[in-house]
C-alpha cells in the first residue's frame, strides 16, 4: 500500500515535471517565434498561391508519371533536387488521396501568350500545399540555422534571435515559400548548413552541404570563394589549410557524383544540369560534347601534370608565388589586387562585347547587334559579380582581425554581389538571411535599407499575388472564377503604351530595390566598411 | 542547433535525395486497369482497379480511326530539316506512352514505310506518327502514289512540324520544292500569327493547351474536325482532314518545344491520348467526365448516348494511363 502511494507521488511528480518543461519550453522565445513563422505559413498555404510556377511542377509530374525520370522528355528544367523533393511529396500525395492536381480554365487560354506570363491551368490547393510544406520547412530550418550561426560566430543569443525573427516574419521569404511554392529557401538552408558546418570545420560535410545547394539552385556556387577563404584563414595558409580545403572539396564533389549518379546512368547528365550552365552561357550541346569520361580523364591529367610541374618548380627554384603574395606588404598587396581585378574586368568586358558585336554583325542589322551586346551585358555582370566575390575573399583572407564579424561582413557582401545583374524577386532569398545577420549583428545602420530592399522585392510579387486566389476560386467556389482567375490574370496581361500591365507592376519596385542594392553594395565597399565589425 | 542536429538535417536531406530518387526512376505509374460492362440500359459500368488513389478520367466519343498498329517513323539516313535527337526523344516518349495505353507500336525507316504503305489492303489498320518535317522519297519521291494510295485506303496519318510534302528526304539528304500534298493555305505558315486561343471541346476534354498553331490546318478544310486550340486566321494547333477513306492528324508547334517550354511534356501526353483513341477526321466527343478513386477498385455508370467508343485515363492532371474500348454496336 506504501509503495503504491509513493509511486503514485513519483508519478505526480513526474507529472508536474513534464508540465512545468512544457511550460518552459512553450515560454521559450525562439519557439514562440518559430510557432509564430510556421503558424502564418501553414494559415496562407491552403489559400494563397501563385499558379504560374506551380503549374510547372504539374509537368515535371507528369514526367515521372509516365516512367521519363526527370529529364525524358521537355518538362523539367531544374537540378534533380527538386524534382527528387517534388518525387516524395507526390508519394505522399498519393498515400493521402490526393489525386487531383490541377483544372484547365478555357477562357485564359487566350491570354497565355501575352507578354505577361500567366498558366491556364489552376493547381488545386491540396496539390499546392503538398508542394508547400518542404519550402516551409526548409524556411523554418533556415531560421534554426541562422540563429544558431550568429551565436557560433558572435556568441550572442539576443541578437541570434532577432536574425532570426526577422527572417521568420521576412514578407518575402514567407511570399516565396509559401506562396510562389519557389524552392529558393532549401537552397539557402543548405548554403546555411554549409556555412555552420564550416564554422564547426565539419569541412567535408560543409562541402557536401554547398555542393547540395548549388545543385539546388545555382546562386550559392557565388560563396565558394567566401568559404574557402574562410577554411584558409582559419587553418592557415600551409598545407594544414589546404588539406582541410581538400576534405571540402571532396565532399562537394561526393554530393555532386551521387546526386548525378541517375542522370548519368540515364544518358541525362546535360540535361540535369542545365539549368546551372544556362547561367554560365553554356548550351546543353557543348555540355554533351564536353560530359564525357574523356574529357574528365584529360582534366584530370592537366590538374596532376600541373601539381607535378609546380612541384618541381618549387624543389628546383625559388619559386613561392604563395608565400610570396601572403608576405608583400599590405598596402602594396591590396593595390597589385585591385589592379588585377580590374584589368580583368576590362578585359573580359571588352573581349565579351568584341566577341558578341563580332557574332552579329556578318548577318544581321544594327538593332541585331544592339540586342546582342544587351544579352552579353548580362555576362558581364557576372564576371563582375565573380571578380568582385574574390575581392571580398581576398578581404576576409587578409582581414586584421579574423572573428564573427569579419565572417558575417564577408557572407553578406558576397551575397548581394551575386545579384549586379537584376534578379528574380524569388533569386533573392539567398541573400536575405545574410543581410539580416549583418545588420542585426555587425551594422544596424544597414537595418532599415536592408529591410526596405527585402520588402521591395517581395512587392515586386505583387502581379502574381493579384491572382493568388485563383486555386481557392477554381476548386473552392470562392471568389468566383471570373474574378479571381480570368479578371486578374486579364488585368494583368492587358497593356500600357504597348507594356503589359503586370509587368509594369512588377517593374517599379524591381528596379528600386536593385537601385538600393547597388547603393548597399557602394557602401560596404567604402574602405574599411568589409571588416567594419573587426 | 547543436552539432549532431546539423549533422542530422544533411542526413534528412540525403535521405530524401535517395527516396525521390527511387521514386522518380522506379515508381512510374500505378498499374491501373479498368473493367467495361455494356448494359442493356444504354449505360456503361466501369470498374478502375488499382491499389492506391488515383484521378482518372472518361471521353465516350464517335468516328474511331479502326488502326490497330502504330509505326513511329524514325530513319537517321534520310535527311530532315529536324534534329534527329529531337525525333527520337519524341518518338522513344511517344513508345513509352502509347504502350501504357494499351497501343501496339513499332519503329519503322523509310525503307519500312514504303513496305507498309504499298500494303493497301491493311491501310485502315496501320496508323503512322512522323515527326521528320520530310516524306522519305521511298512513299512520296516522284510517284507519290504511294503514300497517297495508302491514305484513300484509309491510312491514318499523324504528323508533326513543316508543310506535308513539301520537303522531300532521300538518302544523305533533303531536297525543297516537293509537292505540298494539302493546298495552298491549308497549313498555317510560320510567318503568320501562330498562337491560338480559342479550345475546341475535344482540347478541354484532352487537357491540350498547346497553343502554338505554327503548321497548324485550317479549319475551312472541308470535312475539318478540331482536336485542338484555334488561330484568329482559323488554324488549328491539333486538327484532322479526311483523305480519301483515310485521315491526316497534324499537330502544330516546334518538335524540340521551344515555344512550349516545360509544357511540352503535356502536348506529347494529349498527343499519346489522341493517337490511343484512334481519333482522326470525323471524331465527335459524345461527352466526358473526371473523377477520383481512394484504395482500391471503384465502379460508376455513365449514360453512353450514341458513342461508339469509350476511353478512360488516369492522372492526376496529364493522363498516365489510358485504354480504348469499343461499345457494340447499338
Amino acid at each position: 500500500m506504501g509503495d503504491g502511494v509513493e509511486m503514485l507521488r513519483t508519478e505526480e511528480g513526474s507529472t508536474d515535471a513534464v508540465i512545468s518543461k512544457i511550460l518552459v519550453f512553450a515560454r521559450n522565445p525562439v519557439v514562440i517565434l518559430i510557432a509564430l513563422g510556421l503558424g502564418i505559413r501553414l494559415v496562407i498555404a491552403p489559400f494563397l498561391t501563385f499558379d504560374l510556377d506551380t503549374h510547372y511542377w504539374v509537368q515535371a509530374l507528369a514526367l515521372v508519371d509516365n516512367d521519363e525520370g526527370l529529364y525524358g522528355s521537355l518538362g523539367y528544367f531544374y537540378t534533380p533536387v527538386w524534382g527528387y523533393v517534388m518525387s516524395v511529396m507526390a508519394g505522399i500525395g498519393t498515400l493521402l488521396g490526393v489525386t487531383d492536381y490541377a483544372t484547365l480554365i478555357p477562357d485564359v487560354i487566350g491570354m497565355v501568350t501575352g507578354e505577361f506570363p500567366v498558366a491556364p491551368e489552376i493547381t488545386s490547393p491540396a496539390f499546392n500545399v503538398l508542394m508547400k510544406i518542404p519550402i516551409i520547412l526548409a524556411d523554418i530550418a533556415c531560421a534554426l540555422l541562422i540563429r544558431q550561426i550568429v551565436i557560433e560566430l558572435i556568441g550572442d543569443g539576443r541578437k541570434a534571435t532577432v536574425a532570426m525573427a526577422l527572417w521568420l516574419l521576412c514578407p518575402l521569404a514567407i511570399v516565396e515559400s509559401t506562396m510562389h511554392v519557389m524552392f529558393d529557401s532549401i537552397s539557402a538552408m543548405m548554403l546555411l548548413l554549409a556555412v555552420l558546418l564550416a564554422v564547426r570545420r565539419r569541412y567535408f560535410l560543409a562541402g557536401a552541404s554547398l555542393s547540395l545547394g548549388v545543385l539546388t539552385k545555382f546562386f550559392p556556387m557565388f560563396f565558394v570563394f567566401v568559404l574557402a577563404a574562410y577554411v584558409l584563414r582559419r587553418e592557415g595558409m600551409g598545407s594544414n589549410g589546404l588539406r582541410r580545403l581538400l576534405h571540402a572539396v571532396c565532399g562537394a564533389v561526393a554530393a555532386l557524383v551521387l546526386l548525378e549518379i541517375p542522370a548519368a546512368l540515364s544518358g541525362q547528365l546535360s540535361r540535369s544540369v542545365f539549368f546551372i550552365a544556362e547561367r554560365v552561357g553554356l548550351s546543353e550541346e557543348f555540355l554533351d560534347s564536353v560530359l564525357t569520361v574523356r574529357s574528365l580523364v584529360i582534366l584530370l591529367a592537366v590538374v596532376v601534370v600541373a601539381y607535378a610541374a609546380y612541384r618541381l618548380l618549387r624543389s628546383r627554384t625559388s619559386f613561392r608565388p604563395l608565400e610570396a603574395f601572403v608576405s608583400m606588404d599590405p598596402a602594396v598587396r591590396e593595390r597589385k589586387v585591385r589592379r588585377i581585378l580590374l584589368a580583368i574586368a576590362a578585359l573580359a568586358a571588352v573581349a565579351v562585347l568584341v566577341y558578341s558585336v563580332m557574332s552579329v554583325s556578318l548577318a544581321g542589322g544594327t538593332m541585331d547587334v544592339f540586342t546582342a551586346v544587351g544579352m552579353k551585358l548580362v555576362t558581364i555582370l557576372s564576371i563582375i559579380s565573380l571578380l568582385g566575390e574574390v575581392y571580398v575573399a581576398y578581404r576576409l583572407l587578409f582581414c586584421g582581425t579574423f572573428d564573427g564579424t569579419a565572417v558575417l561582413s564577408a557572407l553578406a557582401a558576397s551575397s548581394v554581389l551575386i545579384f549586379l545583374w537584376p534578379p528574380a524577386a524569388s533569386y533573392t532569398i539567398i541573400m536575405v538571411p545574410f543581410l539580416l545577420m549583418y545588420s542585426v549583428v555587425v551594422d544596424r545602420r544597414f537595418l532599415p535599407l536592408s529591410l526596405l530592399v527585402i520588402g521591395l522585392f517581395a512587392l515586386a510579387e505583387l502581379p502574381s499575388a493579384l491572382t493568388s486566389l485563383s486555386s481557392i476560386a477554381v476548386y473552392w467556389g470562392f471568389p468566383s472564377v471570373g474574378t479571381a482567375v480570368v479578371g486578374a490574370i486579364g488585368f494583368l496581361t492587358g497593356t500600357v503604351a504597348g507594356f503589359p500591365v503586370g509587368g509594369l507592376i512588377m517593374a517599379v519596385p524591381d528596379v528600386l530595390a536593385y537601385v538600393l542594392m547597388l547603393y548597399l553594395l557602394l557602401r560596404w565597399f567604402r574602405p574599411g566598411q568589409l571588416e567594419a565589425g573587426a | 542547433m547543436k552539432a549532431d542536429k546539423a549533422v542530422a538535417l544533411l542526413a534528412v536531406f540525403c535521405a530524401v535525395m535517395v527516396a525521390g530518387a527511387l521514386l522518380t526512376d522506379w515508381a512510374g505509374h500505378m498499374g491501373l486497369n479498368a473493367d467495361v460492362t455494356e448494359n442493356d440500359d444504354g449505360t456503361v459500368q466501369v470498374t478502375m482497379n488499382g491499389t492506391f488513389p488515383a484521378g482518372y478520367g472518361w471521353m465516350l466519343y464517335t468516328g474511331s480511326a479502326g488502326f490497330n498498329h502504330v509505326c513511329l517513323y524514325l530513319d537517321y539516313e534520310y535527311g530532315s530539316p529536324v534534329g534527329y535527337s529531337d525525333q527520337e526523344d519524341l518518338m522513344d516518349s511517344m513508345k513509352k506512352y502509347l504502350d501504357s495505353r494499351g497501343v501496339s507500336c513499332s519503329y519503322v525507316d523509310a525503307g519500312g514505310l514504303a513496305e507498309i504503305m504499298s500494303d493497301t489492303g491493311s491501310a485502315s489498320s496501320t496508323a503512322v506518327l512522323m515527326a521528320s518535317g520530310a516524306l522519305p522519297d521511298t512513299v512520296y519521291g516522284e510517284d507519290m502514289s504511294v503514300f497517297k494510295t495508302w491514305l484513300e485506303a484509309g491510312g491514318t496519318l499523324y504528323w508533326m512540324y513543316g508543310f506535308i510534302g513539301e520537303t522531300v528526304s532521300v538518302r544523305g539528304g533533303t531536297a525543297e520544292g516537293g509537292t505540298p500534298l494539302l493546298g495552298e493555305g491549308a497549313q498555317l505558315d510560320p510567318d503568320e500569327e501562330t498562337f491560338a486561343s480559342d479550345i475546341s471541346p475535344w482540347a478541354e476534354a484532352l487537357r491540350y493547351r498547346n497553343t502554338d498553331a505554327t503548321y497548324g490546318l485550317s479549319t475551312d478544310l472541308p470535312g475539318f474536325t478540331d482536336l485542338g486550340l484555334v488561330t484568329e486566321s482559323g488554324h488549328s494547333s491539333c486538327g484532322a482532314v479526311p483523305y480519301g477513306s483515310g485521315s491526316i492528324v497534324v499537330v502544330g508547334g516546334s518538335l524540340d518545344g521551344s515555344e512550349l517550354g516545360q509544357t511540352a511534356v503535356g502536348r506529347n501526353l494529349a498527343l499519346a491520348d489522341v493517337i490511343a483513341m484512334g481519333l482522326a477526321s470525323g471524331s465527335e466527343l459524345v461527352d466526358s467526365g473526371t473523377g477520383s478513386k481512394g484504395y482500391g477498385s471503384t465502379t460508376f455508370t455513365i449514360s453512353r448516348g450514341g458513342a461508339e467508343a469509350l476511353y478512360l485515363w488516369s492522372g492526376d492532371y496529364n493522363s498516365e494511363w489510358g485504354q480504348r474500348f469499343t461499345l457494340r454496336s447499338v
